[in-house]
């Protein structure tokens, strides 16, 4: 190998636009970049550790490629949407249990034992998306956060409803429902509950539902934090009715709002929220009040930013590409905020 | 990390290509035996085009045929989802 640049291993599937621009930036600026889907393993993808016969070892390898990446030559692993491993069709749905816990400890644990930058973690990732965990983190570090109903009891939103005399809201935990036939889990938005939960009631009782107050906005800011780079991105969710609840529900012109400086508060404490759950990478969502008090509503670990570059000219991907060049050790520290 | 290290093909993006789909029971007839998201849930029911483009080993990319963007793909499902690759969020957002 002649190219001596760093070298970054991305985690994704095949059709992933998201990371498509980040790997060519990458490319051009002279990183070695292997994108792998842990769907390639084991018919594809080879994956050993040996401390037998001589130096110890650490290795992918891509067959079809015929690309070895060194693990301990690692800059940085961005971990964006590997598939399920993947046994082949001549395996019986037994075995495949079998092969696939045992990939997961042992190709996990492998990659997990990596000494550089990873954006982020999975497991980090796994814990960071739990939302009744992010509220309560929130709620610790002095974030507000809207009061929420987290249950499957039917009688205990019976009660909040009959008592609550200002809106409420049912927002899913993990995202979207899946329609059939398959599709990804989407269409759902957060709502505010009407009189139609009263026949629906008993809904409650098959999962996990969550409920808050609705908040009076008077815009909202969707913050994309890379490493220690902020990128607050307005949107003025209270002027289109696609928008007013949900600003998810918008799907043509996202009405954005002009670029306003996060409060030093809120940085301050989004960064502990942040280094708490040990993630490099995150999107967190924040309510404005018309008083100007953020209110924090979640973050995603994975949240998707590519839509904000093309929209806003934001430089998202050449810092994340900045990021996993320079590698780790990543530590939270002095913040810069970006503009648009 | 046992459980995260790789997702649901439901959980990722894939699933927006044509011609995946995922083995799922068919749904309930019974609205009532369904979780309450279900009944906020907006879905018009009419999937995207369906899309075309293949992943380029040479670039590790995806490559769109001449006439649709690059870098953006025209999503299956449309739900959550701009016609392009401007998905906001297909987590959860």
């Amino acid at each position: 190998m002649t190219n001596a640049g760093p070298q970054v291993l991305i985690l994704t599937q095949e059709f992933d636009p998201t990371s498509d621009p980040v790997i060519t930036t990458l490319a051009e600026r002279g990183a070695r970049v292997a994108r792998v889907d842990l769907s390639y393993f084991p018919r594809r993808l080879t994956v050993t550790t040996s401390d037998f016969g001589g130096a110890p070892r650490r290795r992918l390898y891509d067959r079809h490629r015929d690309v070895e990446i060194d693990l301990d030559d690692l800059s940085a692993v961005w971990y964006r949407r590997p598939t399920a491993f993947d046994f082949g069709p001549d395996m019986g749905e037994a075995e495949k249990q079998f092969a696939r816990r045992e990939a997961m400890q042992g190709v996990g644990g492998i990659l997990r034992s990596t000494n550089c930058l990873w954006v982020n973690r999975p497991d980090v990732d796994g814990v960071s998306e739990l939302k009744p965990y992010q509220l309560e983190l929130a709620k610790r570090l002095g974030l507000r956060v809207p009061r929420t109903l987290l249950t499957n009891d039917p009688q205990e939103v019976a009660d909040l409803v009959a008592a609550e005399d200002r809106p409420v809201v049912y927002k899913a935990l993990a995202g979207g429902v899946i329609h059939y036939p398959g599709a990804f889990p989407g269409g759902l938005l957060t709502t505010v509950v009407g009189d139609e939960i009263h026949e629906n009631l008993e809904r409650v009782g098959h999962t996990m539902c969550m409920f808050q107050e609705y908040i009076d906005k008077a815009y909202e800011v969707r913050l994309t934090v890379i490493g220690n780079t902020y990128f607050p991105v307005t949107i003025e969710s209270q002027e289109m009715d696609s928008t007013r609840v949900d600003w998810r529900g918008e799907d043509a012109e996202m009405p954005y709002g002009p670029y306003r400086p996060l409060p030093d508060d809120i940085v301050k404490k989004s960064q502990a929220l942040l280094a708490e759950l040990g993630a490099v990478y995150g999107a967190l969502d924040f309510i404005v009040t018309p008083s100007g008090e953020y209110v924090f509503l979640e973050v995603n670990p994975m949240g998707q930013f590519m839509w904000m570059q093309h929209d806003l000219g934001l430089p998202l991907g050449d810092h994340l590409v900045d990021l996993l060049m320079k590698g780790g050790p990543f530590t939270r520290g002095e913040v810069t905020q970006v503009g648009y | 990390m046992a459980d995260t290290l790789t997702r649901e093909p439901l959980l990722t993006s894939l699933s927006f290509i044509d011609g995946h789909y995922p083995d799922l029971e068919a749904a309930r007839a019974d609205d009532r035996d369904r979780p309450l998201a279900y009944a906020y849930s907006q879905w018009d029911g009419i999937p995207a085009s369906p899309q075309f483009g293949h992943f380029d080993e040479d670039t590790q990319t995806w490559v769109s045929p001449p006439g649709l963007p690059t870098a953006g793909i025209t999503t299956y499902t449309r739900t959550n989802c701009y016609s392009t690759d401007r998905c906001v969020d297909d987590v959860c957002a």
